[in-house]
């Protein structure tokens, strides 16, 4: 069972959470330009 | 070691028992491919120091001529000539069996030897200057596209040989259970390659009796909505190609396992289910196709594909990861990152090539690819930017990854000047990134996809362009040198090696 833990991909499911981080914020910046271009009244 | 009386012979390193005639047939497909990347290469510079202010190297003719020959023969030429000679290794020498029909592998190689010739000649003659996506109304000579379609017939029968082999092995009995994960990632990239050229053929053989005045004008919107089901979804089978190599490449250099085979297995299945739908995107801002057929497959159908990537992103990684952690590399959260093989460049190139397929390429793509996002992206040198690292760091820094497994298992040779080759990734790697990340950003200042002139000298309007986007700009520069010289190690390396390496032991 200690074995186990040991073996779990841990520093993946950190890197796994920074991509998703890396893409909330492109995406959001990304809605944030279009906004700046797109005015919606 | 060669088996007395048969066409097989025995590696003495892996045991893989490796058919004589395929193997030759690997190793033509892989030097024609190495041959291309060279030409598309010299184009590359060129063209990137023509985008880039400072330098302005070519004139419009000439800059229009290179980018043409630049996007087919590192798209097309390089990528599938290599695809076949994965596709060949994948089947006869992974599953221990004889190619089926090794001569119409000939006759497959010999139509896309002949096919991109006569398309690379018409090019440089200057009488094909309308770019990868030869958009009619531009009409090109009728031997570009005669020479588009023998190429496209060629790989279709290569891909027909690789299947064949399938079923000779499966009747054979030359393994036991179901595929393994590599050969069934080619196998996924077999479909979608089907599917590719199925697109190119009922696009290009009217686009090509067109051009010969034996039939009426195409229809432009047809042209694109049918174009982008062969230009997209053959950038797809490279995907799919690379990630099997990903898992081949996770095997050899830490002696991985895939976590789970059965959720790698049903991404790969995604792929070929939804992966073609996603060509829309390209057509996002296209007023020939409806809003509900746009968001349809790109906002629902194109996150499945997407699904597959992430899934794949994660196991490659995390199987890495577990086998580090069973070498004993278990301290902290990153223990086995820093202990990894970065002096092998099978490895290097490897992880070089899930990073920036993954947080660059993906990331990028995945954003442009929102309908109403790709307003603001769509024709500037964001999506060359984008597709920069998916297909030039994602696919072909995993191709140039696994020659160094190919060169003494195929051509038994032994890799020539290690320490250059441990080099060689990472020059090419950093310098792709650095080309992405200067087009990614100096098209979100509004720098145009494929202009010549990015000021547009002589126009009747002023353009002010931003001077961060000239900045990065010469980052791309930069990039493309770092990336130029790092490609021209790798095919030094790969030349000498099968010319002079020396034979294993």
């Amino acid at each position: 069972m200690e074995e186990n833990k040991e073996l779990a991909p841990r520093g993946t499911m950190v890197l796994a959470m920074v991509f998703f981080g890396s893409f909330i914020l492109y995406y959001f910046l990304n809605w944030k330009w279009l906004s700046n271009l797109w005015y919606v009244r | 070691m060669t088996n007395a009386g048969s066409e097989f012979r025995t590696c003495p390193t892996t045991g893989l028992k490796v058919h004589l005639p395929a193997e030759n047939l690997i190793k033509a497909n892989a030097v024609a491919a190495v041959v291309f990347l060279l030409v598309g290469t010299v184009m590359a510079l060129l063209v990137a120091f023509t985008r880039w202010p400072a330098v302005h190297l070519l004139s419009a003719e000439g800059y229009y001529r290179a980018l043409t020959a630049h996007g087919l023969n590192m798209l097309i030429f390089w990528i599938i000539f290599f695809e076949i000679a994965v596709l060949y290794f994948a089947s006869a020498i992974l599953l221990n069996s004889r190619l089926a029909a090794p001569k119409v592998g000939w006759l497959s190689f010999l139509m896309m030897l002949v096919g991109s010739l006569m398309v690379d000649l018409m090019i440089l003659q200057g009488k094909a200057d309308v770019m990868m996506t030869s958009y009619v109304p531009m009409k090109a000579d009728p031997l570009y596209y005669l020479g588009v379609i023998l190429f496209a017939v060629g790989a279709l029968i290569g891909v027909g040989v690789f299947f064949a082999t399938l079923v000779v092995a499966k009747r054979e009995k030359t393994y036991e259970g179901s595929l393994p994960l590599v050969v069934f990632g080619a196998v996924a990239a077999g479909i979608i390659a089907v599917v590719a050229i199925a697109h190119g053929a009922i696009i290009y053989i009217p686009t090509f009796l067109w051009s010969l005045g034996i039939i009426g004008p195409i229809d432009p919107a047809m042209y694109r909505v049918v174009w982008w089901g062969l230009g997209h979804t053959s950038q797809q089978i490279n995907v799919t190609a690379q990630i099997a190599i990903w898992y081949l490449l996770a095997t050899l250099t830490v002696g991985a396992s895939p976590l789970n085979e059965k959720v790698c297995r049903s991404a790969f299945v995604l792929y070929i289910l939804f992966i073609n739908l996603a060509s829309a995107h390209h057509l996002l801002v296209d007023p020939g196709v409806s809003p509900s057929w746009k968001i349809w497959n790109t906002s629902y159908a194109m996150y499945l594909a997407v699904l597959a990537s992430m899934i794949h992103g994660f196991t490659v990684p995390a199987s890495i990861e577990v086998a580090q952690r069973k070498k004993g590399y278990t301290k902290g959260l990153f223990e086995w990152l820093k202990k990894a093989p970065w002096g092998n460049p099978g490895f290097s190139a490897l992880a070089l090539s899930i990073a920036i397929f993954g947080f660059i390429g993906g990331i990028t793509g995945v954003t442009f690819g929102t309908e109403q996002i790709n307003i603001i992206s769509h024709n500037t040198l964001r999506i060359p930017g984008h597709f920069h690292a998916t297909v030039a760091a994602g696919t072909t820094l995993a191709f140039m990854g696994v020659t160094y497994y190919v060169l003494p298992l195929i051509f038994r040779r032994q890799v020539v000047v290690p320490s250059l080759a441990k080099l060689q990734p990472y020059f090419f790697g950093i310098g792709i990134l650095l080309v992405s990340i200067g087009m990614t950003f100096a098209g979100s200042y509004g720098i145009s996809r494929r202009h010549w002139d990015i000021a547009f000298t002589g126009a009747p309007f002023q353009l002010a362009i931003d001077p961060t986007a000239l900045l990065m700009l010469s980052v791309m520069g930069i990039g493309a040198i770092l990336a130029f010289t790092g490609a021209l190690m790798y095919i030094l390396i790969t030349v000498f090696t099968v010319l002079i390496g020396k034979r294993p032991a």
